[in-house]
């Protein structure tokens, strides 16, 4: 019956972020929010592994205040209990921040046998924090887990590496990090959705789990849209006769770039 | 900043030449140290082309580092960054490096930046520059402690030219294991090496089987280039063993050309960089074709066939 | 990177933040399982209109996207009725062909009229099994002499000791197929003559005429084939002798043209939303198309008659939409809140807009847009005229004709009595 905690981050959904075309800068302000993509797999296996030997699951989050959403989404997925560390400033804080934080709230919260956490985050993208969180708490940790089970006190994961598939066994409390590819999570039902708005949520301090600041590490001068500076040629090919036209497009435009 | 020690790490060599540039564009202006770190079992003897890229290298090869686990190399590291004190860490951002990146960054409470494509000095200080936003963006950032951990994705810098005449030095460390133990280990086909090749042609969804990688192979052949996948097909089928794009491989080829590849923003984030933009989609609304300097909207099966025939006719 | 004209920040339409989290997960569920799937389904049902998408109706189901309204306990979802058209639109922009989201609206609209009206047995024995996509439940009220007049009916329900006996038919009713080929079976909302002719003689009954796998004898339908929105079937049937036992009645004996005004002004809301969906879709085609085309070197869009056909366009779907979620919030006011400020006539005119406004703006739109892609539009492999002929069967017919909602709005503004020959 293991206790599993997965930490979850309210991202900017990046595929709806748009940009001042003059200023090129995001329109932050304005974006929509969604818990990021490898943490709702996260919850997804944590519910997963639920339905399997029981145990509880338990969502964690720091953030401001909309990071209240990520929790209610993994509880209208399904998860137990939900607790969010909201600080006014989190929009500063850097990943050792984050992880101190989070790794500070597990301990407080005691009583747990896995971690899991996404690999990264849809819109920081910094793979950053998951490890960080293992070094502060001091317990084992696995990478890119594409295929996770128990047995037993142990945990089986399957890391997924550029060279190949690495299968661990890990004695539990650890922390595991899941990518995109080790489910397809479920999308809540409007009962569910219902349900999770009126279930409660422990909301804590940086105070009540025992910090008292944090320290940056960088900071950034500056977010903007790259330009993009290309020709934009576009051949039509629906037609027999257009193909021979645009391929012969194509290698003049070619040997121009003095590719061929 | 005078007299700069910058360490360089990576679990490849040819990634640590990569890094050996960046960090000679760095101590040419600032003058200083280049040292590398080589870590990991049985590489001991691999490492002699390193010394003629920095001034010092520094080997740790034990059976302890048999199994790979980021917490354990990072604490390895940590030796030999005690010893040598530096002011940048240069960590090439593989999937083994940029999570060695980040514990080291724990490890001694330091500011880590990972997705690092670029890294400029300005007024004797770094402007590290990162994508953002899924890749949509790019971020200046700057570190405000020391050192700076810096992981830099492959393929952002050219190998150098060697010029240098380095000392190798072992060093011998205490390891603590990790209680991990590895059950299994699954090899993937090694492909080709997308971020080295001038030209890369990809398949995208659009491609049907995977025996129709075999007409992709022949074009990439006659441009003299590679071929590799987006990520459905790499990571849902399973017919490439990496994927171009945003936590995949990033290229910058001098040709790129994209065939039955939507364009995901992810994907677009990998091939960016990329010289010329070339995609072939039968869908006109694919996101692609805003990426692209020459973009075909047609049947990929006729149009890939007959830019093979015209090829071949020019080249003989 | 484009963003979808599928994401306004609503300022004017303001959900709940469950609405919102419902959006987005009825809108992946629908991108996920059936934007890839809604050629493949019209396609098919083109040629046989009985290859109804069993395996897609039961993910919807499995969603929970059927009986949104209904109360959890006939195993609905609880939830509001703004839900429900959230979840029709987003499906009807996932198939734009809208054979899906009508099904989905059929469901969630006369199960929750039949909640509102029909006796609670009845609605226990069969909300749930349409809410998990077990049985079909729609309406029946058109007949071959006509549709619009409905208290023009003549299919005529005989009280006989402890059951009604149906003789006449029915035309033009979406489910026939589905009652025949879904598990459990279903049947409709149906209207009947019971008393004298006019409206004054009409009951309504929950019309089953397949339950428990077992179709009822004296039950003859037949089905048609359609231009467009295949995968749902539309039919007919004759009753001779179909035998219902009496606690199938809807309420009280001849008030049944009230019941069914209410149960159109619901179903109305959530057909305008489909329509609304598919415009979207529809608009969304149009702008990639924009970024894309050029003639005589120039993008298309620069020319203005083209740009700003657009924009009156998209005007035109703002209010729609507008019309749409009005209409549903003030249904939640009525029938969800039970507001005792309000009442259900206050929903005739704000219904008959919606439906009016989005059905006419979806066709004039497909239409356009077809032109703006020129000859690619009209061939077979543009999927483009599927979601302009699904889209266009609202113009025609469906809870009601478009001149009856015009009729709706003059008389409730105008007065009946000045309307008159």
């Amino acid at each position: 019956m293991p206790n599993i905690i997965v930490c979850v981050k309210q991202s900017y959904d990046v595929q709806q972020l748009r940009y001042d075309k003059v200023s090129k800068q995001f329109l932050l302000a304005e974006a929509p929010k969604k818990m990021s993509d490898t943490d709702r797999r996260a919850v997804e296996e944590a519910l997963r592994i639920r339905e399997k030997y029981g145990g509880k699951v338990i969502i964690l989050t720091v953030g401001n205040q909309d990071s209240i959403d990520a929790i209610r989404q993994a509880y209208a997925m399904g998860a137990d209990e939900g607790y969010a560390i909201i600080d006014k400033d989190y929009e500063n804080f850097d990943t050792n921040n984050v992880a101190m934080i989070l790794a500070q709230a597990i301990r407080k919260m005691g009583n747990f046998d896995l971690v899991l956490c996404g690999a990264e985050s849809t819109d920081g993208y910094s793979r950053q924090v998951p490890v960080k969180v293992a070094v502060y708490l001091g317990l084992p940790f696995i990478n890119f887990v594409r295929e996770l089970r128990l047995e037993g006190n142990y945990v089986i994961a399957t890391s997924d590496y550029e060279d190949g598939l690495y299968i661990y066994r890990v004695k539990m409390p650890a922390i595991v990090a899941v990518t995109l590819d080790i489910n397809e999570p479920r999308t809540p039902t409007p009962s569910a959705i219902l349900r999770a708005s009126r279930k409660p949520i422990t909301q804590w301090t940086l105070k009540d789990i025992g910090v008292d600041g944090v320290k940056v590490h960088f900071k950034v001068l500056n977010t903007y849209v790259p330009e993009v500076r290309r020709k934009r040629i576009i051949l039509d090919a629906s037609t027999d006769d257009k193909i021979v036209n645009a391929v012969q497009k194509l290698i003049d435009a070619l040997r121009q770039e003095r590719i061929i | 900043m005078d007299m700069v020690t910058i360490l360089s790490y990576s679990e490849r060599i040819d990634l640590q030449l990569e890094l050996a540039t960046l960090a000679n564009e760095i101590t040419n202006k600032l003058s200083g140290n280049s040292i590398s770190a080589v870590i990991g079992y049985g590489i001991k003897d691999k490492v002699d082309v390193l010394s003629k890229n920095f001034d010092k290298v520094f080997v740790i090869d034990s059976e302890d580092l048999k199994l790979f686990n980021p917490i354990t190399y990072a604490n390895v590291l940590l030796n030999i960054v005690n010893n040598t004190k530096p002011d940048i860490i240069l960590i090439s951002d593989t999937k083994r490096g940029g999570a060695i990146a980040s514990a080291l960054s724990a490890l001694l409470d330091t500011g880590c930046i990972t997705e690092v494509t670029k890294v400029e000095l300005v007024n004797d200080d770094l402007v590290i520059y990162r994508g953002a936003y899924g890749g949509l963006g790019l971020a200046q950032t700057k570190i405000l402690t020391s050192p700076k951990i810096i992981a830099v994705k492959p393929g952002s810098y050219p190998r150098p030219t060697a010029i240098k005449n380095g000392i190798i030095e072992e060093m011998k460390v205490d390891i603590k294991k990790p209680e991990i133990e590895l059950v299994e280990f699954r090899a993937k086909e090694t492909g080709a090496r997308l971020n080295e090749s001038d030209v890369v042609v990809v398949a995208g969804r659009g491609v049907k089987k995977k025996d129709d990688l075999q007409m992709l192979e022949d074009l990439a052949k006659i441009l003299g280039g590679v071929v590799g996948c987006s990520r459905p097909l790499s990571a849902d089928l399973g017919w490439c063993p990496t994927w171009v794009g945003m936590s995949g491989v990033t290229i910058k080829p001098k040709l790129y050309i994209g065939v039955g590849v939507s364009g995901q923003i992810q994907h677009i984030a990998g091939i960016r960089d990329s010289k010329i933009i070339v995609a072939i989609n039968i869908d006109p609304n694919a996101p692609i074709f805003e990426y692209v300097d020459y973009g075909i909207i047609g049947d990929l099966y006729k149009v890939v066939p007959k830019l093979i025939d015209e090829l071949k006719k020019i080249k003989g | 990177m484009s963003v979808p004209i599928s994401y306004p920040k609503d300022t004017v339409v303001s959900f709940t933040k469950d609405e919102i989290m419902f959006r987005e997960s009825v809108r992946e569920f629908a991108q996920k399982h059936i934007a890839p799937k809604w050629i493949e389904v019209d396609e098919e049902a083109s040629k046989d209109p009985m290859k109804i998408p069993l395996d897609l109706i039961k993910k919807i189901a499995d969603q929970g996207l059927l009986c949104i309204p209904c109360s959890d306990k006939y195993g609905g979802q609880g939830g509001t009725y703004t839900m429900a058209t959230i979840a029709v639109e987003e499906l009807a922009y996932a198939d734009p062909a809208v054979a899906l989201a009508v099904y989905t609206l059929l469901n969630n609209g006369w199960p929750f009229a039949l909640q509102l009206f029909g006796r609670e047995e009845v609605s226990q024995e069969v909300i749930p099994r349409v809410s998990k996509g077990e049985a079909f439940f729609g309406i029946a009220s058109t007949e071959p002499q006509g549709g619009s007049d409905v208290a023009g009916i003549r299919m005529t329900a005989k009280k006989i000791n402890n059951v009604y006996v149906f003789n006449g038919e029915k035309a033009y009713i979406s489910g026939v197929g589905e009652v025949q080929v879904l598990p459990w079976g279903g049947g409709w909302f149906l209207i009947a003559r019971t008393g004298e002719a006019g409206h004054r003689g009409l009951s309504a009954f929950a019309f089953l005429a397949k339950k428990n796998g077992v179709i009822g004898k004296g039950w003859y339908p037949t089905i048609y084939h359609d231009i467009g929105r295949h995968g749902l079937t539309t039919g007919g049937f004759k009753c001779e002798n179909f035998e219902l036992d009496k606690d199938y009645l809807i309420g009280e004996e001849n008030k049944g043209f009230y019941y069914v005004m209410e149960g159109f002004n619901l179903a109305r809301i959530l057909v305008a939303a489909a329509t609304v969906g598919g415009a979207r879709w529809l608009l969304e085609q149009a702008v990639q198309w924009f970024r894309t085309r050029k003639l005589f070197g120039k993008y298309i869009a620069s020319f203005e008659g083209i740009s700003f056909r657009f924009a009156e366009l998209y005007a035109k779907y703002e209010a729609a939409r507008y019309f749409v979620y009005r209409a549903s919030r003030l249904a939640d006011k009525i029938y969800i809140e039970k507001d005792p400020a309000y009442n259900p006539r206050d929903l005739n005119i704000p219904v008959a807009l919606a439906k009016m406004y989005g059905p006419e703006l979806a066709t004039e739109l497909g239409q356009e847009v077809m032109k703006w892609y020129g000859a690619y539009a009209y061939t077979k492999e543009s999927p483009i005229h599927r979601a302009w002929l699904g889209l266009f069967s609202y113009t025609i017919g469906a809870e009601g004709a478009q001149n009856i909602m015009r009729y709706i709005i003059a008389r409730d503004l105008i007065g009946s009595e000045y309307m008159r020959d």
